[in-house]
């Protein structure tokens, strides 16, 4: 097993090597850069379905991310505790097909279908989940069936009807993406920044303009949940089995999408003056990851030995959030460069926090506390080196507000009153800016962890890109972060877009 | 039917006349606007150019606004070098106040690795300071050129948006354009900002400070000789048009006159030691510009061709310049240490421009609509390295004293198969 992981790595990095020194000084790729600028076999078969449907366009790609674990061979602190055997931590299968069809100007439908797959199944025997269950995860309809909507635009508005995903945050990491709000989250992975992350939803979106505003209305009568990494599968928290006491009795509250109580509602105002881009934003919706409420606490004389004599019932509830934000951005001259600021404030009520001052066994409680937060991130921007090297560095911070030291699930260690991450990105184009070097770092502060991405790309062609990352991980064992940190992963990933 | 006869003999006579007295007629305008410039042109095709003993040094400045010259606009023969660098300042890509295009931007590298990526352009100038009287009602800061670009092509990039915003800058006063790309994989939409001036834009051959950044007092211009050219871009008709009336670029023999103009930024830390710019003479257009590295030798080389329409108006009245007047053909960039070319071939026949369009498109929020504005034309892309539009010509021979041409040998070597 390690000699095939060693392999991988040797053959990833070797090949990167050969386009960097090749680049500069070999004479291979004389023939194979011209040759390769034009293969696109997929989008020339599809130039005559397009060019037969006037206003039909078709895109798409094919993708592999294949991730390595870098540490030992077997971990005694395996999945959810579980050892595994690290052959792979991801082998991703991924397809995308998109039809735009434009039947007259300003109105257009848009489909876009999603195939995903992880292969890790098939190559990990020791992998501790079941395969044909995580797989129909991917042949769900609606994770098959991504986006869908219609377009409608005017010279000063336009709307936009459909399963769709909509983006108000600019910022990195996990703070960071306070502002993204509007659609649930697909947390599979740990990266931050990912096409799909986020779970697109059935909505109406009307944006007004005017020539230096515009205002944005969202009805969001759909209703996902976030997801959180499969149970069993390579990011699952390590610390949790994925599965509750046998004691404990839950009920989940299903979201009624007919109820007009249940949908969201959210407005964006956005205004350009002098360069100053400001927006303010208000969102009204359920939140998308559940509170257990505990609701009763039943004696039970029939539990088996070593269990308490209790049922304790649970309902898993989604409730309303309001959301108040504020963003600024400006780019500025100082020091004799040019730099771009940015800010994303957001004020988020009724967020409910475990609260150990309500025992489980304790009746009449319900073992959760309600706290506001305010969150805030603001980046800075700018180029150096003749223009060769960005670099972005964003401070962030979530406040809980009315915090009690026994906020949080466990004793050793209470939910953070403040949250402090810093994110310091890095960027370096080389040879026609095809080739790129970046590095992402994220600082927890307050829980004293760290994470990074360093990554290479390399763009053979508009239509064909490889990628080497390198994904690390280090702090405490109860840390977010840090209890992954031997879950550092060696990833390449190779895409063709047509 | 005599009547008839007689009135078709002098019409006839009329026309005549007409035909023959009107080239002459012009032929004089041109002479006379000739002898204005106290310069002359070489007559001989094989030595076409004439380097100045004495270089005219920039003039008087403007008592108010002391970054300009002193002469008011638009000024009249003969010039200074910072006269003619006035002349085109700020038009940018095109004159006039809306224009809309769709251009083809294509890249190749020294392997024959070609980049194509259509796009559409709109651009709306609300103050078109060709007229630099304008200057006293734009305030430092104030925003006159915003600029709309779509991209169609690659497939991975379609729809991808990015939206400038540009103010006026005065010296002492710096504001650098805004910028706000949004990339469609990622819905997202957000400001970025300008690397730095010498770093190509988008890994074409065209710096932040050729697109957007420099403006004309912020070098010296000296007029070190004139020259005739020949062909621009590999097109003989550098400035297509044929009924330009008075402004008809072209002498008998074809060949177009320029004023070579010697621009040195006053940043002595700036990236490059000078650059050599050929002003066409009637038009002062810029037909080439050459830029050299800090150590002297020659980096980038760039020729643009135009269309100038609306013949027989006044080139430099600003009425027509609201309207439109004239904009790029050809774009031919090279690099030349590098190898490595950037062209933008524009179709004349798809313009818009002098026709208004709602200028609330110019907001960030716009560019997630993802929507091309115009019917889409499918853009005839290259099918190999070989359509590619040849390197402009070195012309090693020209302006010895100021411009050092040494190029590495492997790309002599390139250059010498080529032939």
């Amino acid at each position: 097993m390690k000699s095939i992981r060693c392999s991988f790595v040797v053959v990833a990095v070797f090949f990167m090597a050969f386009i960097l020194t090749d680049a500069c000084y070999g004479s291979f790729l004389d023939t194979f850069e011209e040759k390769i600028s034009f293969w696109d076999p997929i989008g020339h078969a599809l130039d005559p379905i397009e060019e037969s449907v006037p206003g039909l366009f078709l895109r798409g790609f094919l993708r592999n991310r294949t991730y390595v674990n870098t540490h030992g061979t077997t971990q005694s602190e395996g999945v959810a505790g579980i050892p595994r055997e690290w052959k792979f931590a991801n082998i991703f299968w991924e397809a995308e097909v998109e039809w735009r069809y434009r039947f007259g100007q300003g109105y257009e439908l848009v489909n876009i279908l999603n195939f995903q797959y992880d292969a890790v199944d098939d190559w990990d025997e020791s992998l501790p989940l079941n395969g044909e269950h995580y797989a129909e995860r991917y042949r769900r309809f609606t994770d098959i069936f991504r986006e869908f909507y219609l377009s409608t635009s005017r010279q000063s508005w336009y709307m936009r009807l459909g399963k769709q995903q909509v983006v108000w945050g600019k910022m990195e990491g996990p703070l960071g993406g306070q502002w993204n709000i509007v659609n649930p989250g697909d947390f599979r992975e740990l990266g931050y920044l990912h096409e799909w992350a986020r779970i697109p939803t059935w909505m109406a979106n009307f944006t007004y303009y005017w020539s230096d505003a515009s205002l944005q209305m969202l009805w969001i009568p759909d209703f996902e949940e976030d997801r959180g990494p499969f149970p069993g599968t390579t990011y699952q928290p390590p610390t949790s089995s994925g599965t509750f006491p046998p004691f404990f009795r839950i009920t989940t509250d299903r979201v009624s999408q007919t109820d007009f109580g249940n949908h969201g509602y959210g407005v964006r105002f956005n205004m350009i003056k002098k360069g100053w881009d400001v927006s303010l934003l208000y969102l009204n919706k359920l939140t998308y990851k559940p509170t257990m409420f505990k609701r009763e606490v039943t004696f039970d004389p029939t539990a088996p030995a070593g269990l308490p004599p209790y049922i304790v019932d649970f309902e898993k509830k989604f409730t309303r959030q309001h959301h108040f934000g504020f963003a600024l951005d400006k780019g500025f001259w100082f020091f004799g460069r040019s730099w771009v600021f940015r800010n994303e404030t957001i004020y988020t009520t009724n967020n409910y926090v475990s609260d150990r001052r309500e025992d489980t066994f304790t009746p009449g409680v319900d073992g959760v506390a309600k706290r506001d937060t305010i969150g805030s991130a603001i980046a800075f921007e700018a180029s150096w080196l003749k223009g060769e090297l960005t670099t972005t560095i964003q401070p962030s911070i979530l406040h809980y507000l009315d915090w009690r030291s026994t906020d949080g699930m466990w004793p050793e260690k209470s939910l953070p009153k403040d949250w402090y991450i810093t994110v310091l990105a890095l960027r370096k184009l080389w040879y026609d800016d095809r080739l790129g070097t970046f590095f992402t770092g994220y600082w927890w502060h307050h829980d004293g962890a760290f994470q990074c991405k360093s990554e290479v790309t390399f763009e053979f062609s508009d239509y064909l890109k490889l990628a080497v990352n390198y994904w690390q991980r280090m702090g405490n064992t109860d840390d977010i972060v840090g209890r992954y940190r031997n879950w550092d992963t060696i990833g390449v990933e190779l895409s063709y877009s047509f | 039917m005599t009547t008839s006869i007689r009135s078709g003999t002098l019409n006839y006579f009329l026309a005549l006349a007409i035909m023959l007295i009107v080239p002459f007629w012009c032929h004089a305008q041109q002479s006379s606007l000739e002898k204005e410039t106290g310069l002359e042109w070489s007559q001989d095709k094989e030595k076409t150019w004439i380097q100045l003993n004495e270089p005219i040094l920039e003039g008087e400045k403007n008592t108010k606004w002391h970054w300009l010259p002193s002469e008011k606009f638009p000024f009249k023969a003969p010039y200074t070098g910072d006269e003619l660098a006035w002349f085109i300042a700020h038009s940018g890509f095109v004159f006039g106040n809306y224009v809309d295009l769709p251009f083809l931007s294509i890249r190749i590298n020294k392997r024959g690795h070609l980049i194509q990526r259509p796009a559409g352009f709109r651009i709306h100038q609300s103050h078109n300071w060709q007229d630099l009287s304008d200057l006293d009602k734009l305030k430092p800061g104030e925003m006159f050129n915003r600029q709309l670009q779509l991209y169609l092509e690659p497939a991975e990039k379609r729809g991808a948006g990015v939206l400038v915003m540009r103010y006026q800058e005065t010296p002492g006063f710096t504001k650098f354009p805004d910028i706000w790309s949004y990339i469609p994989s990622l819905r997202r939409n957000r400001r970025v900002g300008i690397t730095d001036r010498e770093d190509t834009i988008m890994g074409c051959d065209q710096t932040w400070d050729d697109a957007f950044l420099h403006m004309p007092w912020q070098s010296t211009h000296t007029i070190i000789g004139t020259d005739v050219l020949y062909e621009v871009a590999e097109v003989k008709l550098a400035v297509d048009s044929p009924d330009a009336y008075p402004w008809n670029p072209y002498r008998s023999d074809g060949g177009m006159e320029c004023y070579v103009v010697k621009e040195v930024h006053k940043d002595p830390g700036y990236y490059l030691s000078q650059k050599i710019i050929w002003y066409e003479k009637t038009t002062k257009l810029m037909l080439r510009d050459e830029a050299y590295d800090k150590k002297g030798n020659i980096l980038r080389i760039t020729e643009i061709t135009y269309f100038v329409d609306r013949a027989g108006s006044d080139y430099f009245s600003p009425e027509h310049h609201k309207k439109g007047l004239l904009s790029r053909l050809h774009h031919n960039a090279w690099t030349v240490d590098i190898d490595h070319r950037t062209w933008a071939p524009f179709r004349k026949d798809e313009y818009v421009y002098g026709e208004p369009f709602p200028t609330d498109i110019y907001n960030p929020f716009q560019l997630l609509k993802e929507e091309f504005w115009r019917e889409e034309t499918k853009e005839p892309k290259l099918k190999g390295p070989e359509e590619f539009i040849p390197r402009p010509p070195l012309y090693r021979d020209k302006f010895p004293n100021y411009r050092k041409i040494v190029l590495p040998e492997e790309l002599e070597k390139r250059l010498e198969a080529h032939k």
